[in-house]
């Protein structure tokens, strides 16, 4: 029973410290994309840009 | 999509049905979306540093801060799977990848984490309360204003039992927000917007005053000891299930990553609420994808600081000998009382600190009430609860009789609990991580089972013999997985609670939906006798199959369709379409869910329009059916009325609220819609007959008898020049509003808006229709002409 749960308990600890090696990479990567997101200028919606063409030309 | 469930041709003698997939959706900035999640996810900063410190000792904080920083990678998750579905929440995203049984399963697990949100923030508010009472009450008697007879009764101090005083508040604001709720309260992005700015104002100051009292004061501070195993200090209760095995004598020596993983699982809770992220997507402006990714960037740095800075500010500045005896609920108020400073500017910060904790807290308990509502109303529709559920109330039309389950589950918590913050805490993380875990175990599988494009997908992907490896994914699942299954182990009251709770509502949902798979194979073919159901992504005229200057009735009880009647016995449908539309509304925070036309179209909107369109046939009058399913009734009404070119909406007096009321409501959803837009007149029919007409969008004003006089009055006087003999009324109208415009915007604002506030004109300006306030017309100039009798006829 033993050693049942010690080994339950070390597949789990591999689980989670294999996980958060991965989850670091995430966040470095994440971290990179949300960086040029917030630069990011948007541009204006589908049609939007006639929509305004059309409303200056009026 | 259009038209899938349209495969029933149209025959002579059944009601033809639009039903429209597409939310009408008011669109909000990213910022106000953020707004809407921090209410949920920044109220755990008040309970979570403390719950996780009375777990895991001094070493918390750190944990707190692995909690925020691993909330990343979760919102990542989200992210995916909102560029995948639109309404992307854990029972659909389940549902898609692992089946209906298992969505049932995540479904009761969210369910617990929702209902438990309300009790936990109720508690922690109350702790927050009675905490600063006692402490006035010491403040008070250290200051000898406290009266001798106090004094004696309670021989010293007068102090109120902090867990009573929590558990009393938070059943009065439970009960406050249910019967809110029961009525159908109006929800805004505003609110939550101005109880963000209040947060960060105290946030940015608690901040700087930490600062300032850690640099005042350097050296006398230290960090929390290192997240390392041997910094771990279970309690006895943080050990669950393993205190009563032979394990805890040896668990020091396993407490390597394991006492990791166990501390990490006792701090999870700080990061709930990242449910709401695929809750507001749909709601989010264009480019949504960008925009849902700088909400989780907003939310993610917030809750980081907020959450795990302050956490890890006040184990550094409260002194151990009080932080976790007299402050270990209320550890924000704490931090407040050992800032450097003042006493009693340390208590008026205290008191701010209570005041925002009261407006967020309670804030939480109604998101929690709405969010289970509308959780429970979807699956309801999904047929997996049973239509009695959602049996609209008689007079404010809201799903009550899960509004009354719920709140009634949510006190009986609140009394189990007996006001006690860590036992919620404890039993609350459970809802928590194992809705995270099917949601993330759920985007993994979706990786393999759908190979369809995606507006984005979380990093790592490592390409190996053609096969894709998502590694991101697998690790945030792998970390959420190991962390579930220790808290199975170490959070006992949690394991107990959670279990039992999932599985009644997974027996309930289970039982029901075998009840509506008899019922329904009887609707369906009953619905199949008597509608087409067509089913179109959008709505616009051609679709309905109606011609411009249509009227809409919006209607939603079948119990209140006089105004149908109304609308009927007095338009020739030869001449004018009549159109009757039904909102299926999808509040913030139902969940999120894709809505297949059964579900739009469920045995509810049957009974509604087979009652409508027996009343038409009362009256012989042909009418076109409509399904929309939208966030707000009132943009549902005027986008409709927009696309349909409506030329008048048709409703029925509200119970709520007055038809200027209404009027009002429906201006200001004509406002927030997209172009193109066209002005339509709102009547709204009194129970009584009487009816009242607003015109909606820009119209001229209706003016008075007396103002229109007033306006002649001036252009009499003015058309005796001979050079204003071409003058117009309007001309008058344009030069009264440049001037007024002007003066508003000037240095006479005030005066124009004291004189708005005191009311009609009558009593801002004196009585008009003498002209008083004109001076008599005089002789006309001897060049001038006699001007003409009546006004000539002027444009717009």
């Amino acid at each position: 029973m033993d050693f049942l749960f010690t080994t339950l308990i070390r597949v789990l600890e591999v689980m989670f410290a294999a996980g958060w090696a991965g989850t670091a990479i995430v966040l470095l990567l994440t971290g990179i994309e949300d960086l040029e997101t917030i630069l990011k200028h948007d541009q204006p919606a589908p049609g939007m840009e006639t929509q305004i063409l059309e409303r200056l030309e009026k | 999509m259009s038209s899938s469930a349209s495969a029933a041709p149209p025959t002579s003698n059944r009601v033809r049905i639009v039903v429209a997939s597409s939310v009408m959706l008011t669109f909000i900035s990213f910022w106000r979306a953020a707004a809407i999640i921090l209410n949920d996810l920044g109220s755990s900063a008040f309970y979570a540093g403390g719950i996780a410190e009375q777990a895991v000792g001094k070493a918390a904080p750190w944990f707190v801060l692995g909690v925020m920083m691993f909330a990343f990678g979760v919102r990542a998750v989200y992210v995916e799977s909102c560029s995948m579905f639109v309404r992307g929440g854990v029972y659909r995203v389940v549902k898609e990848a692992l089946g209906g049984t298992m969505a049932k399963i995540s479904v009761s697990a969210l369910m617990f984490d929702y209902i438990l949100t309300g009790p936990i923030s109720g508690v922690s508010a109350g702790q927050y309360i009675a905490g600063l009472i006692n402490e006035l009450f010491v403040a008070a008697d250290a200051h000898g204003w406290m009266p001798r007879a106090l004094h004696t009764l309670f021989n010293g101090v007068p102090q109120v039992n902090v867990n009573a005083t929590a558990a009393l508040f938070a059943v009065a604001v439970t009960l406050y927000y249910w019967w809110l709720n029961r009525k159908g309260i109006e929800e805004s992005s505003e609110k939550a917007m101005w109880v963000m700015q209040i947060t960060t104002a105290m946030v940015v100051l608690m901040l700087a005053w930490s600062g300032l009292t850690l640099i005042l004061n350097r050296g006398a501070y230290h960090l929390p000891p290192l997240p390392t195993p041997s910094n771990l200090h279970f309690s006895s209760e943080a050990l669950g299930f393993l205190r009563s095995t032979t394990i805890p004598g040896r668990l020091a020596q396993m407490f390597g990553v394991f006492g990791i993983i166990m501390a990490f699982g006792h701090s999870v809770l700080a990061m709930s609420g990242e449910e709401s992220l695929a809750q507001v997507y749909r709601e989010i402006k264009h480019p949504k994808l960008d925009n849902l990714k700088r909400t989780a960037i907003v939310i993610g740095i917030y809750s980081f600081v907020f959450t795990g800075v302050v956490s890890l500010l006040a184990v550094m500045l409260i002194p151990d000998a009080v932080r976790v005896p007299v402050y270990k609920d209320n550890l924000i108020a704490g931090l407040a009382m050992y800032m450097a400073g003042p006493q009693l500017l340390r208590l008026i910060f205290r008191i701010f600190v209570v005041v925002v904790g009261f407006l967020i807290l309670s804030g939480a308990v109604n998101t929690a009430i709405v969010g289970s509502n509308g959780v429970l109303n979807r699956v309801s529709e999904d047929g997996v609860l049973t239509d009695w559920f959602r049996h609209p109330h008689p007079r404010y039309g809201t799903s009550y009789r899960i509004i009354n389950l719920i709140v009634a589950l949510q006190l009986f918590t609140i009394l189990a609990s007996r006001g006690d913050v860590y036992v919620l805490g404890e039993a609350y993380a459970f809802g928590v991580i194992w809705s995270f875990v099917f949601k993330s175990l759920s985007m993994l599988v979706l990786r393999f089972k759908y190979k369809g494009a995606r507006g984005w997908k979380m990093p790592p992907n490592l390409r190996i013999a053609g096969v894709e490896i998502p590694i991101g994914l697998a690790s945030v699942t792998l970390v959420l997985l190991s962390t579930a299954l220790v808290n199975l182990m170490t959070k006992s009251v949690a394991t107990v609670s959670g279990l039992i709770f999932s599985a009644v509502f997974f027996a309930v949902f289970t039982v029901s939906e075998k009840i509506n798979k008899r019922k329904y194979a009887h609707v369906e073919q009953q619905m199949k006798d008597q509608f087409h159901l067509m089913h179109q992504d959008r709505v616009d005229r051609e679709s309905v199959g109606i011609r411009p200057g249509n009227v809409l009735v919006p209607i939603r009880d079948y119990n209140n369709l006089g105004h149908l009647r109304w609308a009927l016995d007095r338009v020739d449908t030869k001449e004018q379409d009549v159109v009757v539309l039904t909102a299926r509304i999808t509040r913030f925070g139902a969940g999120g869910y894709d809505l297949a036309m059964e579900q739009i179209f469920s045995d509810y909107e049957q009974t509604l329009f087979t009652r409508a369109v027996a009343i038409a046939e009362g009256v012989g009058r042909h009418i076109s059916l409509l399904v929309v399913p939208a966030t707000d009734i009132w943009s549902a009404i005027a986008q409709a009325a927009n696309t349909l070119e409506s030329s008048t909406v048709v409703a029925g007096l509200s119970a709520k609220m007055t038809a200027p009321e209404q009027s009002f409501l429906l201006g200001r959803a004509w406002e927030a819609a997209p172009e193109p837009k066209r002005q339509f007149l709102f009547q709204v029919v009194h129970p009584d007959g009487h009816v009242d007409t607003f015109t909606i969008g820009p119209h001229t004003p209706h003016l008075r008898p007396e103002d229109v006089h007033l306006v002649h009055r001036l252009w009499l006087d003015l058309t005796r020049f001979r050079e204003f003999k071409n003058l117009h009324h309007s001309d008058i109208l344009s030069i009264a509003l440049t001037r007024f415009a002007r003066d508003y915007a000037g240095r006479d604002r005030d005066e124009i808006l004291k004189a708005l506030r005191r009311g009609p004109t009558e009593q801002r300006f004196g009585p008009q229709p003498g002209g008083a306030a004109l001076p008599p017309p005089e002789a006309p100039p001897e060049e001038s002409k006699e001007p003409p009798s009546t006004p000539p006829v002027t444009g717009p």
